[in-house]
Parts: structure tokens; sequence; C-alpha cells
């Protein structure tokens, strides 16, 4: 039953389970592209705007999902997933972080909720606004549905530079080619810090996650060194638990047309 | 009879059906580094939920040699309490965006 303080427009699915709730924001799908990228590792930004080059604000965050492509873990590598979002100059950007040994296109998808005032060219069917005058939910766009969320822990951080990964586990998933995001339960830790020169080594814990079988995520966990490295400074990594040893696995099951 | 609604784009392909399910922004708060605290939210009482961090903090990224320490968060039945990295060399503690997703 509605309370005081409901608002908005609810629509339940069978098992009374709320379909929609016009209380809250719905993250629809911005973007869904490939990545490409001709580095092995690179920061990969990506502009999250309107065709008016409207950034989105702080009231709008989004955030990016990536998929799986192929069992090889040796050829496939994705992950390291950072997104940053500044909310304050006016060319605001997302940007991404994916370390990418060999194959040279991941699939992603950047959420977020609906926009207020961008256009958008087929503008019809429905919207939902919440207490505040803010859209919540738009019929015309296509929103992902979360329909997993799996912990997971106990990766060793290792104590020197080792490629290929160090320490692995595995998550059972429903669908492994589904949209995938990693969350550190922490953060999702990766630098290029140079204790010995201040510049120009380039060394990354990395974690990644590649498809092992049809529900089976493998996350593994390495330490990379750059284009130039000594050794020294792992030890400042370790001493400072920057290294993170558990998170969640965010399953998304992209929406389909079905007709 | 199926319960729910269906909305059609602009092509006429169904792009929300009667069992599609959304996973809906409940809680969005952007904290501030050094700082640690909770909040309640009532919201999550019982239902699952995802937890998203990202910094929102531009001015050591990508400029010096530092990775930023998003702030720690856990839920605990209706609580969510963010705790401030503790500034690591390597690692400031950082502004940080939290967003809190619902599905059920």
């Amino acid at each position: 039953m509605p309370t005081v303080g409901d608002y908005g427009i609810q629509v339940n699915r069978s098992g009374s389970k709320a379909q929609i709730d016009g209380k809250y924001r719905n993250y629809w799908i911005f973007k869904n592209a490939a990545l490409n990228t001709s580095s092995g590792a690179g920061l990969i930004y990506l502009w999250v705007g309107d065709s008016g080059n409207r950034p989105l604000t702080s009231d709008h965050p989004p955030f990016v999902a990536l998929s799986l492509e192929g069992t090889d873990s040796s050829h496939f590598a994705t992950s390291l997933h950072y997104a940053h979002f500044d909310s304050v100059t006016y060319n605001a950007w997302t940007s991404i972080t994916v370390y990418t040994d060999n194959l040279n296109s991941i699939n992603y998808m950047v959420l977020c909720p609906p926009v207020d005032n961008w256009y958008f060219e087929d503008t019809y069917g429905m919207k939902i606004f919440n207490e505040d005058g803010k859209e919540c939910f738009r019929s015309w766009v296509n929103y992902p549905e979360l329909i997993g969320s799996y912990s997971w822990s106990g990766l060793t951080a290792p104590a020197s530079p080792i490629w290929p990964p160090f320490d692995t586990t595995d998550v059972t998933v429903e669908d492994a080619d589904n949209y995938f995001v990693i969350v550190p339960n922490h953060n999702w830790w990766w630098g290029n810090y140079d204790a010995v020169t201040g510049a120009n080594n380039i060394w990354y814990y990395t974690m990644r996650m590649h498809k092992h079988d049809s529900t089976t995520v493998r996350i593994d966990c390495g330490f990379h060194k750059g284009s130039y490295n000594t050794g020294a400074g792992m030890a400042d990594f370790v001493n400072d638990n920057l290294f993170e040893n558990s998170g969640t696995l965010l399953e998304f099951a992209p929406v389909k047309a079905l007709e | 009879m199926p319960i729910g609604m269906r909305c059609y784009d602009a092509s006429g392909d169904v792009v929300f059906d009667t069992e599609s399910k959304v996973s809906r922004l409940v809680y969005k708060n952007e904290v501030s580094a050094n700082s640690s605290s909770n909040a309640t939210v009532d919201a999550i009482d019982g239902e699952n939920i995802a937890i998203v961090t990202y910094s929102t903090d531009n001015s050591t990224f990508g400029a010096g040699n530092y990775s930023q320490g998003t702030h720690i968060v856990t839920r605990s039945g209706t609580t969510i309490t963010w705790t401030a990295r503790n500034n690591a060399t390597h690692c400031p503690s950082v502004d940080t965006m939290i967003l809190i997703f619902l599905y059920e």
C-alpha cells in the first residue's frame, strides 16, 4: 500500500515486485559500443554528453560496464575498471582504464539516469518524474536489468612483479556473455607511481575478468610492469595495503528487443 | 494475462516488457575526502543492492603519480557506512561518489 511520501508511478510485475518505481531514477543504457585500443594498456576517455555537448552533472552520475569476449585468458584481458567523473568543469569526462594484452576491442556500455532537457529526436511515450521534478523514467530508452551481485574475495597480492596473473578466483554467474562491472569493496586500485625516479616508470596492480566458461567469470590479479621497472617501490604498495583482494561483480542482462 | 508494462521504440521493437526489471538508484551521495560517516536507507531493507563507488576528484588524477583512494563503503541492514582512506602516500583520500542500486 502506498504510504505518505510516496509519489510517481509504480508498476508491478507478477510476484508483486516493483517493475517500475517512479520514486527512483532508473539507469538506462546511454551508450553501448566497442572500445578499440591499440596499446596493451591505456586510459580510455569517454565523452559522456548529449548532441549539444552538455555534459552530465553530479546529479546524473554515470558508470561503465564492460562485457566479456572470448575465453582465452592469455589473450583477453579487460578490466581494470576505473570510472572517473568530473562533476565540476564544463568538459566533464567519464574515463575508464582498460588493460588489454592482445585483443583490441572491448564492448562497453555507459549507464546513467535520465538527463533532464537533453535533446532526443524520438520524443514519444511516457516520462515519469520524481518529487524533485527530475526525470526518473523514459519509455523510449533501453534499461539494463541488474540480475546479480556476486561477492568475491581471497586474492593474494603479488610479492614481486609478475605476469601472467598471480592469483585467481572464479565467480559463478547466470550467463558469462552478459555485461559485467567489477566493483571492489574498497577501490579498484591502479597506479603509475614510481618510487625510484618519480617519473616514467609504470607499474600496475591489475585485476582482470574474463569468461572461463558459459557460467564462470574468472577474476585474477597480477603485478604488471610497464616500460621500465626496477622492482623497487613494490613493497610500498603492499605495505600501504592498497591492493584490494575482494569486491563485487555486477551482472547486467542486456535488454533485448523481443519482437 | 501478463502483468506489468510494455514499451516500444520507434521501430516497434519492445524495449521494455512485462517481466523486465530495472535496477533503481535509491541512494546517491558525494562524500568528501577524509570524512567518514553513515546513513540510513530505508528502501534497501531486506532487498538486494549493488554499491558502486568512484572518485569525483580530478585534482590528483593524471597529474601526479598517485592513485586515488575512494571511500570504503559497507552495508549492514539499512545502514550504509563510508570510511575514508588513511591518506596513504600513494593513495590519497578523495571525494567519492556513492551509488546504491536496488534490484529485486
